[in-house]
């Protein structure tokens, strides 16, 4: 500590109180000049008290004087800060000291040895321009009183005049070259300095505003001191700098993206690989990264590219961005572009039924979708009857959609029936309600803008002349039997088995009004679960020795004054083995009860609103729910329900309507 | 429409009927409002919603109710005036906006001061052409009162 203190003092005296504050060469100027000064002062001094005590007054005076203006003017420096005075102050000291040794002579002539100093001094006191004026002026007074015999006092010869002249210009000349090399030295170094500074500067704006992260991965895939300063934020670290990248995001990265990973990176330190390729095939294009509490979430994508140093290792240079904001707006475009072909899709499907059919389906819809309203507004304080009464008006819907072909329709409104099970299936919420009341509205939505495209394509087709109908040779059906024609098609070909309908005998005008829509959706739910349980496939058919192709058939008959529509297919028949089977494993009825049931009264089964005989629920077969519906519905218009079944036969269901 | 939506309103209602009216209003079963009936109500406060959704929530009352409320907030005596009915319904759907507001804030919504409109079977243009519009009728021991809610989602989310 002391020494350092001593250091420091000694370094204050030297530079005035200066200490690092002035430039390079304005520093030494003052270094040089203390030194001299104080140097000056000393000698002075104690020339001036051995003067004085040898009585040499004039000489102990003017050398006491010097000294103390010295030593003045070096004080006083300190505290006004003429720096540049005091320099030229002690340049003509030694100008005149100097000069009194070359004209006094000194011991044997030798003052003029001290002269040839003169220009080193002041041209490094006073720099390259006035130190050369001063060194003239100085050569030039020698010459005064080298040539002027009257100035002579040492009687030099001119020989010797001359060469001394010689001498001091060589010197001159050299101490010149040197005192402007290093002048320019100086300035070429500030130059340089300031441009970097400008560069350094500019870069650090770039660095510093920069919005994507930059980084560069030196040995171990360390990142970098220099990189932009949003790195930090982007990649959630505080200090980045000295940390390997690979560290940082191996939490957010399985297994193999990390191998993968790092062997991508480790292929930039080869000269083989082409660079294009290696942008094609970067693993960290999209890499999901959170904060420690899991707050935030940001997806990155990272960058990188080679920069080769010459001998020395090539390093990585990393670039790095969020694009978190991206890459949502390209999952919404996806599930637009999947909501817009569905749009399509639907179009298709109305564009391709009946209008009349079409126009009634719209109509009955609005009724069932009012009746549920009702429903809802009555405000029944045991929600999942609501919901049952719901789920079966809307089962009904669905059913008449599919046979329309509007598939798309028909899904949506397959999921509202899941929402509907779900909520039925646990403790029932005023929630769900709300629920089902808001997709119940989604589905209106989508009803009534089916209806303004109805309407829209109705008012279009209208203006155009049908070109079949004139043609058409066949007997005309009635729309509905094309539909149930179309859709036994559709579900047979779905099913993977062959199915021909047969309606030659039904005549559909002796059913009243009314009761038409109800015998709609029983061929309806009827022909679905035939064609899903019933009717065997092609192959199973061919080996138990019936047609490949199986068989409809929908008639109608008037039989003591009651008007009955029968249905049959040549399926599988119901068979009470399987059912009381099935009734046993759903617990429809407690186990005695299933088992002491006779045969004919297990087949009523079926109608149980639980009872299916497909495990899964999928659009075509139901959940059990279908047969149990048609009863209710049958019921409700008065009809009574006969079935008559033979295992491995058919089945048939015939609906006995009283006539008024 | 999003769920989503509707909850800060339903919450901002039951809370703000407690605090001022210390009743608990009852959920009754929602159901769907057809856009062409006339609306069966006699002052309606209409709160407007723009942004990610777009559309209407009013909340309506029949003028018995209407009076009812307002007398139990101002503690008049008397009967109190139209003008006092509609001030005192305007503060109180003020205040439910306000508490909505803040539930919809992580969304990007924004929400109107609300207006009064009052008059048998007013009628209202709800927001695009189909979508659907959900009433939650509230139950109080002196009657129902209607918050009805008409969304039509711009961005899906």
């Amino acid at each position: 500590m002391k020494k350092k203190k001593l250091q420091n003092i000694f370094l204050n005296l030297m530079t005035s109180g200066t200490m690092s504050r002035l430039e390079l060469i304005p520093r030494y100027q003052l270094i040089f000049a203390n030194a001299v000064g104080i140097l000056g002062t000393v000698i002075l001094l104690f020339f001036s008290a051995s003067s004085l005590l040898s009585g040499n007054l004039s000489i102990g005076l003017s050398t006491a004087i010097t000294g103390t203006a010295i030593l003045i003017v070096m004080v006083l420096t300190r505290f006004i800060r003429t720096y540049r005075f005091m320099r030229y102050f002690f340049a003509f000291i030694l100008l005149f000291l100097f000069l009194y040794l070359a004209y006094t002579g000194g011991t044997e002539g030798s003052g003029v040895f001290w002269a040839l100093a003169y220009p080193i001094m002041a041209l490094f006191l006073l720099g390259a321009r006035m130190g050369t004026l001063v060194s003239a002026l100085f050569w030039i007074s020698t010459s005064l009183f080298l040539f002027i015999p009257s100035l002579n006092l040492m009687e030099f010869s001119q020989d010797y005049a001359m060469r001394y002249l010689g001498a001091y210009l060589t010197i001159y000349i050299f101490a010149f070259t040197y005192q402007i090399t290093m002048e320019q030295t100086q300035r070429d170094l500030q130059e340089t300095t300031r441009n970097l500074a400008r560069e350094k500067e500019q870069t650090d704006s770039i660095m510093n505003h920069v919005e994507q992260g930059l980084f560069l991965l030196e040995e171990d895939f360390k990142i970098g001191d220099a990189h932009s300063k949003s790195l930090n934020e982007l990649i959630m670290t505080d200090t980045p700098e000295g940390k390997g990248l690979m560290d940082i995001l191996r939490p957010y990265l399985g297994p193999q993206d990390y191998q993968a990973s790092e062997d991508y990176l480790n292929m930039f330190y080869r000269d083989d690989v082409n660079p294009d390729l290696l942008k094609e095939i970067n693993p960290l294009e999209e890499v999901r990264i959170s904060s420690a509490d899991g707050k935030e979430e940001k997806i990155l994508r990272f960058g990188f590219g080679k920069v080769s140093r010459g001998k020395e290792e090539p390093a990585i240079l990393g670039f790095v961005a969020d694009i978190s904001e991206e890459f949502r707006l390209q999952a919404q475009l996806k599930e637009d572009q999947a909501s817009y072909s569905r749009s399509i899709e639907q179009l298709f499907q109305i564009i391709h039924v009946e209008p009349l059919m079409l126009q009634d389906f719209l109509n009955q819809t609005h009724r069932e979708m009012e009746q549920i309203n009702t429903l809802l507004k009555a405000n029944v304080p045991e929600p999942r009857t609501v919901l049952q009464h719901i789920y079966q008006i809307l089962h009904g819907i669905k059913g008449n959609a599919l046979l329309l072909g509007l598939e798309t329709l028909g899904k949506q409104i397959h999921t509202v029936e899941d929402l509907i099970k779900q909520s039925r299936e646990k403790e029932t919420q005023w929630d769900d309600l709300l629920d089902v009341t808001l997709a119940l509205g989604n589905l209106q939505q989508i009803f009534g803008e089916m209806e303004e495209l109805v309407e829209r394509i109705q008012s279009f087709s209208t203006h155009r002349t049908p070109l079949a109908e004139s043609n058409s040779e066949t007997p005309q059906h009635s729309p509905l039997i094309a539909a149930l024609e179309d859709f036994v098609q559709r579900e047979a070909c779905s099913q993977g088995k062959e199915v021909i309908l047969n309606t030659e005998k039904l005549q559909l005008d002796q059913f009243p009004e009314k009761i038409q829509p109800l015998i709609k959706d029983i061929s309806i739910q009827l022909i679905r679960n035939s064609l899903a349980h019933g009717i065997e496939d092609p192959a199973e058919r061919k080996e138990i020795k019936k047609t490949e192709q199986g068989s409809i058939v929908l008639w109608s008959d008037i039989e003591n004054g009651q008007l009955i529509f029968h249905y049959r297919d040549d399926g599988k028949g119901l068979n009470p083995v399987e059912i009381r089977q099935k009734a046993l494993e759903r617990k429809i009825h407690p186990d005695e009860k299933l088992l002491a049931m006779k045969d004919p009264q297990v087949v009523g089964l079926i109608f149980h609103p639980e009872f299916s005989t497909q495990s899964s629920s999928d659009m075509s077969a139901g959940r059990g729910m279908g047969m149990s519906v048609i009863r209710d519905k049958a019921r409700q218009a008065g009809a009574r329900l006969k079935l008559a079944s033979k295992a491995g036969q058919y089945s048939q269901f015939s609906f006995l309507f009283t006539t008024k | 429409m999003d769920r989503k939506y509707l909850d800060p309103f339903i919450d901002a209602t039951k809370g703000v009927f407690k605090e001022f009216f210390s009743i608990d209003p009852q959920l009754k079963t929602p159901y769907l409002i057809d856009r062409n009936k006339p609306y069966q109500w006699d002052l309606s406060a209409v709160i407007g919603i723009a942004g990610d959704s777009r559309g209407v929530v009013v909340i309506s009352f029949t003028e018995e109710m209407a009076r009812d409320l307002t007398s139990r907030l101002s503690d008049l005596n008397g009967q109190p005036t139209m003008d006092d009915v509609i001030d005192n319904i305007g503060e109180v759907v003020n205040i439910i906006a306000g508490n909505a507001k803040k539930g919809l804030e992580e969304y990007r919504l924004v929400i109107s001061l609300p207006s009064i409109i009052r008059g048998t079977s007013h009628e209202f243009s709800w927001p695009g052409k189909h979508a659907a519009i959900v009433g939650i009728p509230f139950e109080l021991p002196q009657g129902d009162f209607l918050l009805a809610v008409g969304l039509e989602d711009i961005i899906k989310s």
